[in-house]
């Protein structure tokens, strides 16, 4: 980053502006940019953290925004970045367990890692995979819970955070999470688990 | 269970949440209006929306820590190498890079029948999003339509087991440019002949319609023999989405990961992104090259217009003396915030840096263009309004017919209704090949057009459509008839009804926009004619990518009437910028690329020989071509080349040329034609400049007695007669009957051309007769009103030289010496070194 830093905020704007006026190239374009940082961050926090603590992804989320789209951002491009930061996590979680399984079921082209995948345990990987594939049913009923589960399950953005990024109030996101979460109760079993 | 139930059962759900709890049970059953089934569904629902947040969430919260780690620890082992294995035809050698979004392996075949490395690259894991894949599908089909060395070829691609796809590309074994040029300590020449090489790839990929829009140092390698290679079309974009089967997906997944600094601001600005785009870019990499800095610390900001001068950024003094100037002002061109005003073309940018390194004028520094057409208009201050009259009146004919012709075909598709019409309005006589030069059968023709009007009023014609394109028709033949009041007033009918059916962005506006401005011009009333010009200029850029040779056929149109006003330099750039477009495809545009060839040339005729030779014989050949060698296009190039003849004193070819010329426009037009009497004019200017004085008058005589009939009294034409014919008859010694000459010449332009400096001319021939016949006097009420007129227009100088030379002469002979002898210090400062005329040598004593 470094010297980058002001650039990288000039185009968080820019690209920011365009998911705005719903420009189809602007969400896929913010995606590529802030996915890099996500992870830098979150490196950055595991190489820091105390044994035993817990990956504060809310924390990075908030740090990426900062970092990358402070000193001209105002409240609509927050909103934005808080969903576009969700939905890259979404995505690199649900294929990072994706490849998982796909590796325990010998059909990977990197064997290597078979044992490490044991380590972290397969049901992480279904846990995922389980959410990713019942929000695209709950997106049937309703899309806006779909994105609601994105930022609070996959980001784990605060329930007020969430109501920032998709613009409602905190007492509509907590109802909404009730909504959800009666339906991937039901989708995902949770009580059998 | 359907959806709609799911969603008749949500709704449900929703509304009861927002229940009192011990409400919630009746709210459902009363809504449920009596289906047990969705009343089971809404209540098991509410049940389920219970379940304890950390039972849900917790057991969530575990597992994206997890998987956050395990993505982490992923990266920092470098991810994956695929070293040493096999992919289809391809045996993988070594890792060589890897980017953001792909990792780039040395690649053999396998099978060891193709000795040629390879660069085999694959999308990262994790990474292939539908939009990427896409893009990195793009950028095969993109690869496979260009072929120029100076693009790594693309042999394969393929896919993945995990689907993920790849490609397999020439490999080329280079370092970056800038990097290469530091390390070999390439010298400034060598590093603008690098870019040039850049510049000519990217022209090949702007021709087949790809726009690169990534253009960086790393992006351009240089190998060992210093041969550059452009990389990484990854991102790049079709301009028309149909160019491509399949292509049409890819303006909307053409996702612009651009690199940070590297973006144009139009880039940056989310706006679109054209050939523009990527001369900026160029631009940007050419700044780094010669400065070894960035322009902008950060990124460019919108409104942040300025770019830094390259040469201000060195503090080595020979190298900012190199790159102070000319190269300043080629990289700010293509550098500039406004897309409209960088270069036109890759090619363009190409051609100016080799300029540069020829030492010739640069395109992208008017001050220096706008010196060289002050010496041109200086040396033939005669030749240029006569010339460019005959182009005008010439380029305007030619176009009228063949908006004329295609006006004509439209009909016949249009309606059966039409087309009887016409043949009905033009059935015997053929309004272009008058049997009778002394308008015999053109008569008939008019009187039918007449008629043809007067069915048009009195007809119910319904159809505003077919109304419009039949009063455009009509109009145009009165065009060609140089019947120009009747065709403009036809023509604005025509325009309006158009724009009230199709709105301000109808291509149906631009021919009739066309044929308005040519009659504006033909009548004289340039100020008119350029508004319709200009119209037509942004009507065709809102039709058409900025590139479209329609777009430069109006550049053109535009360029015709600042030459016109005397504004040369602005008119020769946006010749050469029509021109290059128009190029892409001669033969549709063939009748303005000839006009705008032939006129260029005749503008860089004095400051550029070499290149208005070139010009002149690429339209001849055009022309002989495409129309044969008795058309029109040709006579304008006989004239042309006689007008450039005449500059170099070369007598003999400009009368034969010049006789070419008259002799079509008579076969093909008649005597009485606007472009046959300018052929005329010019011959008599031409006689003028040969000391041929009798024969001259003789020839301004009849031309201005046919003028005066063709355009009545009011009429520039009219004026150049009256100008001219004073002239001649001056040279042969009878100044008071030159003097009432001049006066009417000068009193008709004032009228049609108020404030032009083409109103001076006359006065300064004036002054000088009248000092002639012993009047002083008015000799200096004349010379004072030229330079009154003339002002310090930069473009004059040899005309307020001479002015301010007679009005010192007038000031001698009245006895105001000492104020005399001041202005003739001045007048003769103003004209040193400039070739003055043998007359006004004599009279200023220089």
């Amino acid at each position: 980053m470094g010297d980058n830093g002001a650039e990288h905020q000039g185009r968080i704007h820019a690209l920011l502006a365009r998911v705005e006026r719903q420009e189809p190239e602007a969400f896929g374009e913010l995606v590529a940019i802030v996915y890099p940082e996500l992870k830098r961050l979150a490196h950055f926090q595991l190489t820091r953290e105390q044994p035993g603590h817990t990956l504060n992804t809310t924390a990075i989320v908030h740090e990426a925004y900062v970092r990358m789209a402070s000193g001209r951002g105002h409240w609509e491009d927050r909103k934005h970045f808080l969903r576009a930061a969700s939905a890259v996590m979404r995505h690199l979680l649900v294929d990072h367990a994706r490849r998982k399984r796909a590796d325990k079921r010998g059909s990977g082209s990197i064997p290597v890692e078979l044992e490490e995948s044991r380590v972290e345990g397969d049901d992480d990987s279904l846990a995922v995979l389980a959410l990713d594939s019942a929000l695209k049913d709950i997106a049937e009923i309703d899309p806006r819970l779909e994105q609601i589960v994105e930022c609070r399950y996959f980001a784990g953005l605060s329930v007020e955070d969430t109501a920032e990024a998709l613009g409602v109030s905190v007492r509509t996101v907590e109802r909404d999470l009730q909504r959800a979460r009666a339906y991937l109760a039901e989708a995902m079993g949770p009580d059998e688990h | 269970m359907s959806k709609s139930f799911d969603i008749i059962a949500d709704r449900i759900f929703s509304a009861a949440l927002l229940q009192p709890a011990g409400e919630r049970t009746r709210f459902v059953r009363e809504e449920s209006a009596g289906n047990p089934q969705l009343e089971r569904r809404v209540m098991a629902l509410l049940a389920a929306s219970g379940t304890p947040d950390d039972k849900l969430l917790g057991s969530f919260d575990t597992a994206r820590e997890t998987l956050w780690r395990a993505v982490l620890a992923e990266e920092a082992t470098a991810g994956e190498d695929l070293s040493g294995q096999c992919v289809d035809d391809w045996r993988l050698i070594r890792r060589l890079a890897r980017g953001g979004l792909a990792t780039v392996y040395l690649a053999q075949r396998a099978d060891g029948n193709f000795d040629q490395k390879a660069a085999f690259k694959v999308l990262r894991r994790g990474l292939d999003t539908d939009d990427v894949v896409a893009r990195f599908r793009a950028e095969r089909q993109i690869l496979s339509t260009l072929e120029h060395p100076s693009i790594a070829r693309i042999f394969d691609g393929g896919a993945l087991e995990d689907g993920r796809p790849y490609l397999v590309l020439e490999f080329v074994d280079g370092q970056p440019i800038t990097r290469y040029c530091d390390e070999n300590g390439v010298e400034l020449r060598g590093r603008i002949e690098l870019l040039m090489q850049v510049l000519e790839a990217l022209h090949h990929a702007h021709k087949h319609l790809v726009v690169h829009r990534d253009i960086k140092p790393s992006n351009i390698l240089v190998n060992a023999e210093g041969h550059v290679s452009l990389l990484d079309f990854g991102i790049s974009k079709l301009l028309d989405p149909e160019a491509l089967p399949g292509g049409g997906t890819l303006t909307r997944t053409g996702v612009a990961l651009l690199t940070p600094g590297y973006g144009s601001p139009e880039q940056q600005a989310g706006r679109p992104v054209t050939t523009a785009s990527d001369i900026y870019q160029v631009g940007l990499v050419a700044y780094e090259l010669i400065t070894g800095k960035r322009p902008f610390r950060d990124l460019r900001l919108p409104g942040q217009v300025e770019t830094p001068l390259p040469s201000r950024s060195l503090d080595d003094g020979k190298l900012r003396r190199e790159v102070m100037g000319d190269l300043d002002a080629i990289i700010g061109m293509a550098m500039h915030d406004d897309p409209g005003r960088r270069y036109a073309s890759a090619l363009d940018m190409r051609d100016d840096l080799q300029r540069y390194l020829d030492h010739r004028p640069i395109v992208a520094r008017p001050d220096t263009l706008g010196y060289r057409f002050a010496k041109l208009a200086r040396r033939r201050p005669w030749m240029v309004p006569a010339v460019t009259v005959g182009i005008l009146a010439i380029a305007g004919y030619l176009a009228t017919l063949t908006v004329y012709n295609r006006q004509l075909e439209f009909e016949k598709r249009r309606a059966q209704a039409a087309e009887s019409f016409m043949v009905d309005l033009l059935r015997s006589p053929d309004p272009f090949t008058p049997a009778d030069p002394e308008l015999g059968s053109s008569i008939t023709v008019v009187e039918a057009l007449d008629l043809g009007v007067a069915r048009l009023g009195s007809e119910d014609i319904e159809d505003p459509a077919l109304r419009a394109s039949l009063l455009d028709s009509i109009a145009g033949v009165y065009a060609s008839l140089d019947q120009h009041r009747e065709a403009i007033e036809l023509g604005e009918k025509a325009l309006a009804i158009k724009r009230e059916l199709y709105g301000d962005n109808a291509g149906e506006a631009l021919a009739g926009l066309v044929m308005l401005a040519q009659q504006h011009q033909a009548t004289g009333d340039y100020a008119a004619a350029l508004v319709y010009r200009e119209e037509e200029l942004a009507l065709a850029r809102r039709l058409f990518p900025e590139s479209h040779p329609r777009v430069g056929a109006a550049e053109t149109g535009v360029a015709a009437l600042q030459e016109a006003l005397g504004n040369f330099e602005e008119s020769a750039r946006l010749y050469a910028l029509g021109i290059d477009k128009m190029r892409q495809a001669p033969e549709e545009h063939s009748r303005p690329l000839i006009n705008a060839l032939a006129a260029l040339s005749g503008l860089l005729d004095e400051p550029d020989p070499p290149e208005a030779a070139a010009l002149l014989e690429e339209a001849r050949a055009l022309a002989n071509e495409l129309f044969g060698a008795d058309s029109l296009s040709m006579a304008l190039i006989h004239v042309q080349a006689a007008t450039a003849a005449s500059n170099y004193r070369d007598f003999e070819t400009a009368t034969r040329e010049f006789r070419a010329a008259l002799d079509i426009y008579e076969a093909r037009l008649g005597r009485q034609h606007g472009a046959t009497l300018t052929a005329l004019n010019n011959l008599g200017v031409l006689h003028t400049r040969a000391g041929e004085q009798e024969r001259a008058e003789q020839v301004f005589r009849e031309l201005l007695e046919l003028s005066e009939q063709k355009y009545g009294r009011e009429h520039r034409s009219v004026a150049v007669q009256y100008q001219n014919l004073g002239t001649v008859v001056g040279r042969q010694g009878r100044f008071a009957e030159a003097v009432p000459l001049h006066r009417q010449a000068h009193e008709i332009f004032n009228a049609t051309l108020p404030g032009h400096f083409m109103t001076a001319y006359p006065l300064i021939s004036l002054a000088y007769a009248d000092l002639q016949i012993g009047d002083a006097a008015a000799a200096e009420q004349a010379a004072r009103r030229a330079l009154e007129i003339l002002g310090t227009l930069d473009s004059q100088a040899y005309a307020i030289g001479v002015a301010r030379c007679l009005a010192a002469l007038a000031l001698e002979a009245q006895g105001a010496e000492a104020e005399g002898e001041q202005w003739m210090v001045d007048a003769r400062a103003l004209l040193a070194g400039l070739p003055v005329d043998p007359i006004y040598q004599l009279a200023c004593r220089l």
